[in-house]
């Protein structure tokens, strides 16, 4: 049984299939330990294919958009998914460009799960915007944890259905209220990434020394394209960034 | 009629000081202070010290759900009402550390006794107040408060899910303020009246319920019942 599995979450018609074939063909190239692959998404079509639970559909309101991704959180909570086989668990995006070797990530010492910590971000904003739940410094665009290591994310959702939904624009937003401190990084329940792991095609790498932005840094190990405030950027597909095409 | 602060010698050294240290410790949190200081944040808390007091009740220990620095409204508590001690809970550790500063006369002294404020850092949507310990530290008396304050029920979920998860505080006062200010992304929950703030938080005896528009030119909308 091969203990590494790498997923990714696929709804809605934002992405389309050829995201995750891009996206698994990035893996094959990147990743030389064996690993299983799965995509959980509401129209289950390849062989990887595993269908998204629809439970928390009927508290998403799609006028306010809140919690917005939601879907992603499915993944915390393993026994829903008993065909998805593995132990060490690396969840990717779509929008990712991955520049090397994945295998690192399954090396890694997980007394705590990971996620992206944008070094792009101001802390000190991020201080400041916490109770409006603005400038979070988390990003769920990599997210690596062991079987069972993140179901309490799942059961504070579950539990807390109604308020979860009704409060938090993004599940980013969640994570940074309830399983990040960002007043003391040292105590929460997520680690995020080093620095020099993961960088923002659009808001740069470490704030305030390095954030050039639009620019390929292949010393990393992941480019992500969370989302600029420019609408232009916001309408742009990975696809058609000349820079990219190096698959 | 409460339209004014008493500001004694003891709070302009804890005012001054707080302002210095967070400037210094916290400065991207000053701004904030300032915008806690406003002419309209004055009004709406003078307001409510002023209906607290109207209504026939006599609570003793209050709870502030988000209170923020909590530095207008418990001195005005303290001095205008019969409330004794004040316990702000809040999920923002600057605003929680902060209102120490503003508050710290009120820390525990010999000659005073007990202290009459703390702060908690506690979502209150996702966990109840029962297990909190009392001001003494001699245990956890889910009895322990008779006033429940809210000044900011446009930025939380409906109040009659808090009130769902403490049953201990049925029965007890329940002072609510809210706008129907929509413009500012983080009102994630405003209402058009006072009414609709009454059915949020499902309070069946109310004492006191009206709107006040304020010098920043928005509607505030205040309900106290049980």
């Amino acid at each position: 049984m091969k203990l590494n599995t790498i997923l990714c979450v696929k709804w809605g018609d934002k992405y389309d299939d050829d995201y995750v074939i891009h996206l698994k063909s990035q893996i094959d190239q990147n990743c030389s330990v064996p690993y299983n692959f799965y995509c959980l998404t509401d129209k289950p079509k390849y062989e990887f294919d595993i269908q998204l639970p629809t439970d928390w559909d009927k508290y998403f309101n799609p006028d306010t958009n809140m919690f917005w991704a939601y879907r992603k959180c499915y993944m915390f909570n393993e026994k829903l998914f008993p065909q998805m086989q593995g132990e060490k668990f690396l969840y990717l995006d779509l929008d990712i460009l991955i520049h090397s070797e994945l295998d690192y990530f399954f090396d890694i010492r997980m007394d705590k799960p990971y996620i992206v910590r944008g070094w792009w971000n101001d802390i000190e904003n991020c201080r400041k915007n916490f109770g409006r739940m603005k400038s979070t410094p988390l990003n769920s665009s990599v997210i690596r944890w062991n079987r069972n290591q993140c179901q309490t994310i799942y059961k504070r959702i579950e539990n807390n259905k109604d308020v979860v939904f009704f409060t938090y624009p993004t599940i980013d937003n969640y994570f940074n209220h309830h399983f990040y401190n960002v007043w003391d990084e040292k105590v929460s329940f997520f680690r995020g990434f080093p620095q020099g792991d993961i960088y923002s095609w659009y808001k740069g790498n470490i704030y305030p020394d390095d954030m050039e932005t639009k620019i390929l840094r292949k010393d990393h190990k992941i480019c992500l394209f969370n989302n600029s405030a420019s609408q232009e950027d916001k309408n742009e597909s990975m696809f058609e960034i000349k820079e990219l095409r190096i698959w | 009629m409460v339209d004014y602060i008493k500001y004694t010698p003891e709070m302009a050294n804890n005012w001054s000081r707080a302002y210095i240290e967070t400037h210094r410790e916290r400065p991207w949190a000053f701004q904030r202070l300032v915008d806690a200081s406003t002419t309209s944040q004055l009004e709406s808390k003078f307001w409510l010290t002023e209906e607290l007091s109207n209504v026939n009740e006599s609570p003793k220990s209050a709870v502030l759900l988000g209170g923020w620095f909590a530095h207008v409204i418990t001195s005005l508590l303290l001095d205008y009402t019969s409330v004794e001690k004040v316990t702000n809970f809040e999920i923002d550790e600057d605003a929680h550390f902060i209102s120490y500063k503003f508050n710290r006369r009120y820390k525990k002294k010999e000659e005073y006794g007990d202290a009459q404020y703390r702060s908690i850092r506690r979502n209150v949507l996702f966990e109840s107040l029962k297990g909190v310990e009392t001001f003494t530290g001699d245990g956890k008396d889910p009895d322990q408060f008779d006033l429940v304050i809210n000044t900011s029920c446009e930025h939380m979920f409906p109040m009659w899910k808090f009130r769902e998860l403490n049953p201990q505080l049925l029965g007890k006062l329940f002072v609510l303020q809210s706008t129907n200010a929509r413009e500012f992304e983080d009102h994630i929950n405003c209402v058009d009246s006072e009414d609709e703030l009454v059915d949020q938080s499902m309070l069946g005896d109310i004492l006191y319920k009206g709107s006040k528009v304020l010098d920043n030119g928005l509607t505030r909308f205040m309900v106290i019942g049980k």
